[in-house]
């Protein structure tokens, strides 16, 4: 055991006698000498040392007394450091030393303790924080004693910059995230929040502390309720909840934020803690928002247009159909959409809109179409569809979008038009033929009776020459019969090839001396082997009429001439025969109804032999041609003769397209 | 069959018919029935003849090239106030020409074919 000196200070300076020697580090003191105890105790202090330094009047200092852990702590041994009081001093950090020393002259002035931190230079070499305190008392001699204590706070400091550093951190990621935390002690009443809530509710941390008022406050009044009552909620059924709501600031700016929250609760159900995330969501809510509205108004048009809408994709599945096409097609959205148009409508494929989406797939815009659309409900619709390709931002075809207006009513309206002309047209033909018929039985009855008469009042005319009236006004009746089912019901033409030039002679066989007789000069230039598709007695008819039309023309003047010429127009692949006259010529007015039925003009030059004209003739004239795939044109001017030209299509043109037909 | 009496004093009578064989038996039989007959074929004859004769009757066919009977209606009553105007016609449908005539006083209308007892009590009233 170590021998323990007297001394009149307190406890600590009774230590300052003791032979290092005879520290034992290992075991405590065995006996009851409270000096033994209090030497093993100052060297076992853990991390740390006690030390007693004496301060002199002139200055000097010097240890009188430093525990074993001056080794531990500094790397020297106490011996050491009681002969030079420089070797502590100097391993503290040159950044602290100022410090330390200014905080010793403040202690030594006021004759109080002083404690500081300052890093210290270790056994390694390395300098490590340590903890220093002192108090300083008074010698009767002018010198200061100060009992001091170096603890090694390395480890606290080091855990207190990690946990400043995972604050610090946690609080930039919560500012990046735009994400705040708060915790309620509801034990204790006390709440706290992260920064990033006092950011959110824009309130001055130094100002004002955190509190459920303000909070409350911040809430958009609307939302406050649904707040409380999702939080109250979530205490009661002990669940977390999980809500978006608004916050109105000071200014009228509205926030959104999302808060989660959950709580803590003791064994009997009591809360705890509740620990909440504030999210400031206002930019996403914004956006989706914007989003949402985008797409909402995307839709409304979509359903409120009048027209049908429709959106395939590349695959030429159905993606959009609108209320309108529900309404035109009569086939619900959820019916077609995610099926291809060829499934739900067969028809489409022959009335070629399938084709066209086809199209459009290859990025061209097809024309317009219309066809008609067999409704479920066994009705027939008509309707057009406008179809386009749906390009993306990088030009390439993504889809189909189809525009399709009904055109029922339109398509009605057209066709009883065409009926209503149609009928007009049977009305006129129809008036002209009673108009025709009435003249003739007016004719046959005057002269029935004038037969049925006293022969002393019916004049110097016999019976039979009135008979010849009666049986002449017969066969003109009819001539009117067969030219009427003639236009009527055309029966299809004997088609066979006829050299043009026989087909003008046989005509002008029969009229050259009647012609030549009325001082009608006939000239014929047609090469001799134009051919046509006709049928030779037809056409023969339609000749010799516009002959006789073409005398009539010529009558008033006593002479004129008859041309017939005939040419081939290789671009239009048409043979033309024209038939021109140097007659009396007929005004536009006379043009425009020269091919209607029973519209004459013969009636002014009625001919030699009672004659007429039953205003037929053209008519039946353009429909014989009609049948041969070719049509009559007519040029003249009053006084100017007339020309009236038959166009023949190309017997080429007519066998090949027959050819292409699979016909023989 | 039996007509009327022949007129005891003659009267000039204007026919105008694009029906040649209509034109020939009515010249015929009103000749017959004491009528003096000026008989044209066309309208644009029966102009002229308005123009230049001076008659008690016209008989004129409605539907003619060149002018039409309703427009020699016009044109006789104009240059004869007094005259009697008959129009025939194969027109089924008379409304329109009654209308084009109403305001040219008492004109009569006789469609075709018609009765000669009919016309001839139509010309002489």
């Amino acid at each position: 055991m170590s021998r323990v000196g007297e001394t009149r200070e307190r406890g600590m300076a009774v230590l300052m006698t003791v032979d290092r020697a005879e520290v034992d580090r290992g075991n405590p003191p065995a006996g009851n000498d409270p000096a033994s105890h209090l030497r093993f105790l100052g060297d076992h202090i853990p991390g740390g040392m006690i030390y007693q330094l004496l301060m002199e009047p002139g200055g000097g200092r010097r240890f009188l007394y430093v525990s074993a852990g001056v080794s531990r702590l500094h790397g020297h041994a106490a011996e050491d450091v009681l002969g030079d009081v420089r070797l502590l001093y100097e391993d503290i950090h040159p950044g602290d030393r100022e410090r330390l020393a200014a905080a010793e002259v403040e202690a030594a002035r006021t004759m109080t303790p002083f404690a500081c931190e300052a890093r210290v230079r270790g056994a390694d070499g390395c300098y490590r924080w340590s903890y220093l305190t002192s108090e300083p008392m008074a010698r009767p001699d002018g010198a200061i004693l100060w009992n001091g204590l170096e603890l090694d706070i390395t480890e606290r400091k080091r855990a207190e910059g990690a946990l400043r550093e995972s604050e610090r951190q946690l609080n930039e990621a919560q500012r990046l995230a735009g994400l705040g935390s708060w915790e309620l002690d509801l034990a204790h009443d006390r709440l706290t929040w992260s920064d990033e809530i006092y950011r959110f509710f824009e309130i001055d941390r130094e100002r004002f502390g955190a509190s459920y008022e303000a909070f409350l406050d911040a809430i958009h009044p609307e939302d406050r309720a649904a707040v409380n009552e999702a939080y109250r909620t979530s205490l009661e059924r002990m669940i977390p909840y999980a809500m978006t709501h608004r916050l109105l600031m000071k200014d009228g700016r509205i926030k959104f934020v999302e808060e989660r929250c959950e709580t803590t609760f003791d064994a009997s159900g009591r809360p705890l803690v509740s620990r909440g995330t504030v999210q400031d969501i206002t930019e996403r809510k914004t956006a989706s928002d914007a989003l949402a509205e985008a797409l909402a108004f995307r839709n409304q048009v979509i359903q409120s247009a009048r027209d049908g809408i429709i959106v395939y994709d590349r695959d030429l599945r159905y993606r959009v159909w609108n209320p309108a096409m529900e309404r035109i097609s009569e086939v619900c959205a959820h019916e077609v959409l995610g099926r291809r148009p060829e499934e739900v409508f067969p028809f489409l494929g022959p009335v070629g809109v399938l084709q066209r989406l086809h199209c459009c797939l290859a990025g061209e815009t097809p024309d317009l179409i219309e066809f008609p659309v067999p409704l479920p409900s066994g009705r027939f619709s008509w309707a057009t569809d406008a179809s386009s390709p749906l390009w993306d931002h990088e030009g390439r075809v993504i889809g189909v979008i189809g525009i399709v207006r009904e055109t029922t009513a339109q398509h009605e309206a057209e066709e009883a038009l065409v009926r209503s002309e149609r009928l007009a047209a049977v009305g006129k033909l129809a008036s002209g033929v009673a108009h025709e018929f009435n003249n003739i039985l007016a004719i046959v009855r005057i002269e029935t009776q004038l037969l049925a008469m006293d022969p002393a009042l019916e004049g110097k005319t016999t019976a039979e020459e009135r008979l010849a009236t009666i049986e002449e006004q017969t066969e003109r009746g009819s001539r009117v019969a067969s030219g009427i089912m003639a236009i009527a019901r055309p029966t299809p033409p004997q088609l066979a090839r006829e050299r043009v030039a026989d087909l003008v002679d046989r005509v002008l066989a029969v009229q050259r001396t009647a012609l030549a007789g009325e001082n009608i000069e006939v000239r014929v230039e047609v090469p001799g082997d134009l051919e046509v598709l006709a049928d030779g007695g037809r056409i023969q008819q339609v000749l010799l009429n516009l002959v006789l039309n073409a005398r009539d023309a010529m009558r008033p003047q006593g002479r004129g001439v008859v041309s017939m010429a005939a040419v081939r127009d290789e671009n239009a692949r048409e043979v033309r025969l024209r038939i021109a006259d140097s007659g009396v010529g007929m005004s536009r007015d006379i043009l425009d109804r020269l091919f209607t039925p029973f519209f004459s003009t013969k009636g002014a030059f009625g001919g030699p032999f009672g004659s007429r004209g039953n205003g037929l003739g053209l008519a039946v004239s353009y429909t014989i041609l009609q049948e041969h795939g070719g049509r009559i044109a007519v040029e003249s001017e009053p006084g100017h003769g007339a020309a009236f030209t038959l166009i023949f299509p190309c017997p080429e043109r007519v066998l090949g397209d027959a050819t292409m037909r699979g016909e023989s | 069959m039996t007509m009327p009496d022949v007129n005891p004093v003659p009267r000039s009578l204007l026919l105008a018919d694009d029906e040649p064989a209509i034109c020939r038996s009515l010249e015929s039989f009103l000749g017959g029935r004491g009528f003096r007959v000026s008989a044209v074929t066309d309208g644009s004859s029966a102009l002229r003849a308005l123009a230049t004769g001076s008659f008690d009757i016209v008989l004129l066919d409605v539907n003619m090239p060149g002018t039409d009977g309703v427009t020699l209606a016009r044109e006789a009553r104009r240059h004869y106030a007094e005259c009697r105007i008959v129009l025939i016609t194969g027109l089924l449908d008379t409304e329109r020409l009654r209308a084009d005539i109403a305001p040219l006083g008492a004109v009569t209308v006789l469609s075709k074919p018609f009765h000669l007892k009919d016309l001839v009590a139509a010309l002489e009233g």
